[in-house]
C-alpha cells in the first residue's frame, strides 16, 4: 500500500474534497514512473537506432552511386549521338528533306487536287445558278406579262368607256383619235399574247398545267371581249358592260400571272 | 390551189363588222368575196399574214361564223372549202380564232339583215375595194 492509498483510507470528512483529487494525482505519479523507466532504457534504443541508420546510410550511398553511373552514361549516349550525327550529313539530309523523285509526284498530286477541287466549286456554282436562272424565268416573264397587262389594261378600259364621234362639226369629234386607239389596242395585244405564251412554255409541272389552261383560256376570252362587240365600229358607244366584263377578266390574268412573279435571289 | 390573200387582195387594214363601219369590214369580206367563192366548190387556200398587222374580233367573227349564223354553209362545208395559210407563226393565234369563230355559230339561226344601203346611204361605205377578181376566182 502506498502513501497515497494511507492518505485515503485515514482522510476524515472535512478533507473528503482533497482525498477526490487523489486518482488523478495517483494516475500522474504512474506516468512519471513510466518516463523515467523509458529514459532509463533510453541508452539501449539509441544503440539499436545508429545500426540501422548505419545499414540506411549504406544503402544510401549504392542508391546514389548507381545513380552517378547512369548519368555517366547517359551523358556518353549524348556525346556519341551527337558525334554520329556531326560525322553523317548525308543522313540529316535524307532526315529532313524528300526523297529524290518524289518531287513529280508531288507537284501531280497538288495539280490534280486543284483541278478536282475548280471543277467540284465551278460545277456546283453552276447547278446552283442554273437553278435559280431557271427559277427565275417565270418571275421573269410573269413580271414583263403583268406590266403589258396593266397598259392593255388602261388602253381597253378608256376605249370602251368612249364613244366615237363621227360628226366633224362637233368640238368632241374623236374618229381619229378612237382610231389610233384601235391600231394600239391591235398591236398591245399581239405583245400581250406573246409575252404570256412564252411565259406558259414554261409551265411545264402538273400543277403549273391548270394555271397554263387557265391563262390561255383568258387570254383568248381577252381578245375576243376587248377586240370584239362594236371594236372598230362607227356606232361605237360607251359600253360598261364591256368595260366591266374586261377589268373581271384583266384581273383573273393578273391574278394568275402574280403567283409567279416572285423572283428567288 | 389558188390562193386568196386577204391583205392583198380584199384590204391590208381588214377591220369592223358592218358596212356602216367603213370598207373593209367583216360583213363585206363575208358577202362579197368568201361566200361566192365557196359557193363556187372550189377548194382554195386563205392567206391571212400577208399585207395584214392583225384582225379585230369583230371581223373574223362576223366574216367566218356568219357564213353558218345566217344559213349559207354548213359548218362542214366552211370547213371543207379553204385551208388557212400563214408563214408568220404569231397567226397562228388568228387560226384558231376562225376555226373557234365557224365551230361556236349556229347554223341558221339569225336572218340576214344588209346593213350596205344603209353605210353607202350615211356615206360610210365608199366601195373602195376592187371585187372584179372574185368571178375569175371562182371561175378557177
Amino acid at each position: 500500500m502506498e502513501v497515497i492509498d494511507v492518505v485515503e483510507n485515514d482522510a476524515s470528512v472535512g478533507d473528503k474534497e482533497v482525498v477526490k483529487s487523489l486518482p488523478a494525482l495517483k494516475h500522474n505519479i504512474q506516468n512519471h514512473r513510466s518516463l523515467n523507466e523509458q529514459i532509463v532504457d533510453e541508452p539501449k534504443t539509441m544503440s539499436t537506432s545508429n545500426k540501422e541508420s548505419q545499414v540506411v546510410a549504406e544503402s544510401y550511398s549504392a542508391d546514389e552511386r548507381l545513380i552517378q553511373s547512369l548519368n555517366e552514361i547517359r551523358d556518353a549516349a549524348i556525346e556519341l549521338r551527337k558525334a554520329y550525327i556531326s560525322s553523317n550529313p548525308n543522313l540529316i539530309n535524307g532526315v529532313s528533306t524528300i526523297p529524290d523523285g518524289s518531287y513529280g509526284l508531288e507537284i501531280t498530286a497538288g495539280i490534280i487536287g486543284a483541278i478536282i477541287a475548280a471543277v467540284a466549286v465551278f460545277t456546283s456554282n453552276n447547278i446552283y445558278f442554273s437553278r435559280v436562272n431557271r427559277h427565275n424565268k417565270k418571275p421573269h416573264y410573269a413580271s414583263i406579262a403583268l406590266k403589258l397587262l396593266e397598259n392593255f389594261e388602261g388602253l381597253v378600259t378608256e376605249y370602251w368607256m368612249t364613244e366615237r364621234i363621227l360628226d366633224k362639226r362637233r368640238k368632241d369629234e374623236n374618229s381619229n383619235d378612237m382610231k389610233l386607239q384601235e391600231i394600239r389596242i391591235k398591236s398591245e395585244f399581239v405583245v400581250l399574247r406573246k409575252s404570256v405564251d412564252t411565259f406558259c412554255e414554261l409551265l411545264s409541272k402538273n400543277n403549273e398545267k391548270r394555271d397554263k389552261d387557265n391563262l390561255l383560256v383568258n387570254i383568248g376570252t381577252l381578245y375576243d371581249v376587248a377586240l370584239g362587240g362594236e371594236f372598230e365600229s362607227d356606232n361605237k358607244k360607251v359600253d360598261v358592260n364591256t368595260t366591266q366584263k374586261l377589268s373581271r377578266l384583266i384581273a383573273n390574268l393578273k391574278f394568275l400571272l402574280i403567283k409567279y412573279s416572285q423572283q428567288v435571289k | 390551189m389558188r390562193t386568196l390573200y386577204i391583205g392583198k387582195d380584199f384590204s391590208d387594214d381588214p377591220s369592223g363588222r358592218f358596212y356602216t363601219d367603213g370598207d373593209g369590214s367583216g360583213e363585206e369580206f363575208r358577202e362579197e368575196i368568201l361566200r361566192p367563192i365557196i359557193a363556187s366548190g372550189k377548194k382554195f387556200k386563205l392567206n391571212i399574214d400577208e399585207n395584214v398587222e392583225g384582225y379585230g374580233s369583230s371581223f373574223l367573227v362576223e366574216a367566218f361564223g356568219g357564213l353558218i349564223k345566217f344559213g349559207y354553209f354548213t359548218k362542214a362545208q366552211v370547213e371543207d372549202s379553204f385551208d388557212i395559210d400563214y408563214d408568220d407563226l404569231d397567226f397562228e393565234f388568228y387560226e384558231k380564232k376562225i376555226n373557234q369563230y365557224i365551230n361556236e355559230a349556229l347554223y341558221n339561226s339569225q336572218k340576214y339583215v344588209s346593213t350596205k344601203d344603209e353605210a353607202i346611204a350615211e356615206g360610210r361605205y365608199k366601195e373602195l375595194i376592187d371585187k372584179t377578181f372574185v368571178e375569175e376566182f371562182c371561175k378557177g
